[in-house]
């Protein structure tokens, strides 16, 4: 069973997105900010990480950043998860790049069919 | 005054003095040693008032005005009874009670013996420059008054600057926090939104246990509602947005027609439930325009909306593009029930909403017309709309095409030179090309073509660091820069810069490299050319000429094997067979690529080097150093000339061709 790691500081919202996955067969782990998810994941070693962007402790572009300077983790995928992108989360994210980026807004709204796709892609199943 | 002084004065002396006295201007008075007056003169009857016969006989207390403290008194008398003189000012009384003011000095006079015998006093009336002293003094004082002011005014002043500055300070950082509070405000409405309709999403789609089809149609109006809350937030944010002046376009080269299909591919969904027809009409070609496609998308979507929500079921849609002179025509016309020619000048007002009664689908908010005049204004086209009641509208916007968005550079680069003409400064411009764009564009198609030539406007735009620096997309296959005061040093600067920064950018397309061919022309106003098609026109020829290639090598073979290396390259080899014959040679006639060998006789490579970098007219040539020596001992010793590439002549030529297609 794949592993996927779900970093997010909303709690209701990952436990909601953690349903759908494991609905789906997937296992799915969480951590609430990104120094905990950074942590989860040299141990966890998972097969993709959903990442929030605007974060206490450590945001979203930073924990990416940390996790592809670390050769062991670089190569695991990550699609950045968040309910709207403002400027400030570009600011976060920037010069990061990653080959998928999803961000299901609230404005479209959430879309399964959508995150699966990126899902099974950004894996390669 | 000596006994035999006083015999010597003859009586014609004593007429002539007597005289003098009683001409004078000064006012002259003579008493007794005991201060009883024997003579004055008729200037001071003139001015006390007192005529002679009044005088005589009395002591010059007549004369006191009272205003005389008393010390001015003993102070007088001590002196001239000591035999001295006595100076002062003093103020009189007339006879009339008019106050005057005199400068007086009262001398005694000795007789043969020594002893005082009389004392004469001389005043000076100077009530009128007293009054013009006063005057002065006034005048003095009401400066002073003023300075003080002014320095007051002053102070007051720097100190209002200061609070200006302030407030300017804290109008900024209220800006930051207006900025920011829209920002924190999407976040903050947005998160428990996202939450809450990914909740109901979870219960619809079965994932919390079966529901019944009642709870499920609930649910479904409670996410739909959740979802127009949404469109109300993005519409008050964009509102928030334009009227702080905040709204900004991320415009770039897109095909119009790709983005209104993509917007009604969108859309058909939403309109089978009325079973409505959306059709489209789009040129076949495909139409390049300089927009920001979301903000399109989101009016045409908009328009889309008014007119799903007006229109009876199995009406109709049409969105149609239509390319005129200048620019193109967007429509959307539906079959609706028209608009009432009243509400027609309130249509792109703020919370304007018409016709609500028959409201049915999509609800609105009433901002979206007005959100879409602004983003199309901001774009520099026009919106309108044309209805007839029972019958439906029409709403039509215009985009300004890729060639009037051209003609504007045109018009901004005379502007330029015409302001380096009157300010007598130098303009660079320089052309970028794409030579294989139409290798590109059969290979990977139009859209990878406009991709690669995006990157490369983008890249050339961050590298201007000025912000006069202009970079323009001008077409498919060509980026102008406009650098104003910039002279041929600063041009071959900036063209260093430009071509650094995309040597850095990878072109690909699905993971497969794309090759990019860029050639660059550059022209000097004023000295390449006077106006604007004559700079575009050198700088083109600099863009198709051959590149002079200059051999430095005292071995004849090295150019011969290079030579016939570069024989399939577009470049034109010349060689020079030692240092001091090559820096003459440069000196003729600029090469676009210097190859140097270190080990030479006479002048060596360091040196060559050394003398062409300390000149500002071959600084900027290129150089690529090809020696047999040890290359790190050549990298240290050519460091100081910057990063200069250096190939062994042992190694293999192929990467010698790279790095001169790469430096040219």
């Amino acid at each position: 069973m794949k592993k996927i790691l779900i970093v997010d500081d909303e709690p209701q919202f990952a436990e909601m997105v953690k349903i759908r996955l494991e609905a789906n067969g997937y296992d799915v782990l969480l951590a609430n900010d990104g120094q905990k998810g950074v942590a989860l994941v040299k141990k966890e070693n998972p097969d993709l990480i959903l990442m929030d962007i605007m974060m206490p402790n450590m945001n979203g572009g930073d924990a990416v950043r940390l996790l592809k300077a670390d050769s062991n983790l670089s190569s695991i995928p990550i699609i950045f998860m968040t309910a709207v992108v403002t400027k400030d989360d570009e600011k976060m994210i920037q010069g990061i790049n990653i080959e998928e980026v999803f961000y299901p807004t609230i404005a479209k709204p959430f879309n399964a069919d959508e995150l699966f796709k990126k899902i099974k892609k950004a894996i390669g199943e | 005054m000596n006994k035999d002084q006083a015999k010597k004065i003859r009586p014609k002396l004593i007429k002539e003095l007597y005289f003098a006295l009683e001409q004078i201007s000064n006012h002259v008075m003579v008493t007794d040693n005991e201060g009883i007056i024997e003579y004055v003169n008729p200037a001071f009857e003139r001015t006390t008032g007192y005529s002679k016969k009044e005088a005589v006989g009395r002591s010059p207390k007549i004369l006191s005005s009272g205003l005389q403290s008393k010390e001015y008194y003993v102070s007088l008398w001590t002196t001239i009874s000591q035999g001295k003189e006595f100076k002062s000012e003093v103020i009189n009384k007339k006879k009339n009670g008019d106050i005057y003011v005199a400068e007086q000095i009262v001398s005694p006079i000795k007789d043969v013996q020594g002893n005082v015998t009389h004392f004469i006093s001389i005043w000076d009336d100077i009530t009128e420059q007293k009054r013009l002293e006063n005057e002065i003094h006034e005048v003095n004082k009401e400066l002073e008054v003023q300075k003080v002011g002014l320095e007051k005014t002053n102070k007051e002043l720097r100190s209002l600057y200061k609070k200006l500055e302030k407030k300017n300070k804290e109008l900024l950082k209220l800006d930051q926090l207006k900025s920011d509070f829209v920002s924190t405000v999407s976040h903050e409405l947005r998160t428990p939104l996202a939450i809450s309709t990914e909740g109901i999403n979870l219960v619809v789609d079965g994932l919390a246990g079966e529901i019944n089809e009642k709870q499920r149609s609930l649910l479904v109006a409670s996410k739909e509602n959740l979802e127009r809350l949404s469109r109300i937030i993005d519409d008050l944010l964009d509102i928030s947005k334009i009227e702080s002046g905040k709204m900004e376009l991320f415009q770039n080269f897109t095909d119009i027609t790709k983005v209104i299909q993509e917007a009604v591919d969108c859309y058909q969904r939403v309109v089978q439930e009325k079973k409505i027809a959306l059709t489209v009409n789009l040129p076949e070609n495909k139409v390049y325009l300089n927009i920001d496609k979301d903000k399109i998308i989101q009016v045409v979507t908009n328009l889309l909306n008014n007119a799903y929500k007006f229109t009876h079921e199995k009406g109709s849609i049409n969105v149609s593009l239509i390319q005129r002179e200048g620019d193109v025509l967007c429509s959307v016309k539906d079959t609706g029930k028209g608009i009432a020619k009243e509400d027609m000048q309130k249509l792109f007002k703020k919370f304007q909403q018409f016709g609500r009664e028959d409201g049915a689908g999509i609800k609105g908010t009433g901002l979206g017309l007005s959100i879409c005049k602004n983003f199309v204004e901001l774009h520099q086209g026009k919106i309108w709309a044309e209805s007839k009641l029972g019958e439906g509208s029409v709403f039509f916007f215009t985009l300004p095409t890729y060639e009037v968005v051209k003609s504007e550079f045109d018009f901004y680069f005379e502007n330029v030179l015409k302001k380096a003409r009157a300010i007598k400064k130098p303009v660079t411009f320089v052309l970028i090309f794409l030579k294989n764009f139409q290798e590109i564009r059969s290979a990977f198609g139009e859209d990878v073509l406009f991709k690669i030539i995006n990157i490369i406007f983008v890249t050339i735009e961050q590298v201007n660091s000025r912000k006069a620096d202009k970079a323009f997309l001008y077409d498919l296959n060509t980026v102008y820069a406009l650098l104003p005061e910039t002279n041929e040093v600063g041009g071959d600067a900036a063209i260093g810069r430009i071509k650094e920064a995309i040597s850095k950018c990878q072109f690909n397309d699905q993971k497969k490299l794309i090759e990019v061919d860029l050639k660059y022309g550059s022209a000097i106003f004023p000295s390449s050319a006077q106006d604007r098609k004559g700079l575009i026109s050198v700088a083109l020829e600099g863009v198709h000429k051959k590149r002079n290639i200059l051999i430095v090598d005292d071995h004849p073979q090295v150019f011969d094997i290079l030579k016939y290396r570069l024989k399939d390259q577009n470049y034109h080899v010349e060689p020079a067979y030692g240092g001091e014959e090559a820096l003459k040679m440069i000196k003729e006639s600029k090469p676009d690529l210097i190859i140097l060998d270190i080990m030479m006789p006479k002048m060596n490579g360091y040196e060559v080097l050394g003398r062409l970098k300390g000149d500002l007219n071959t600084a900027s040539i290129p150089v690529i150093i090809l020696t047999a020596k040890n290359t790190k001992d050549v990298q240290r010793d050519s460091s100081s000339f910057g990063a200069i590439p250096i190939i062994l002549k042992t190694g293999n030529f192929e990467n010698l061709i790279k790095v001169i297609n790469e430096i040219i």
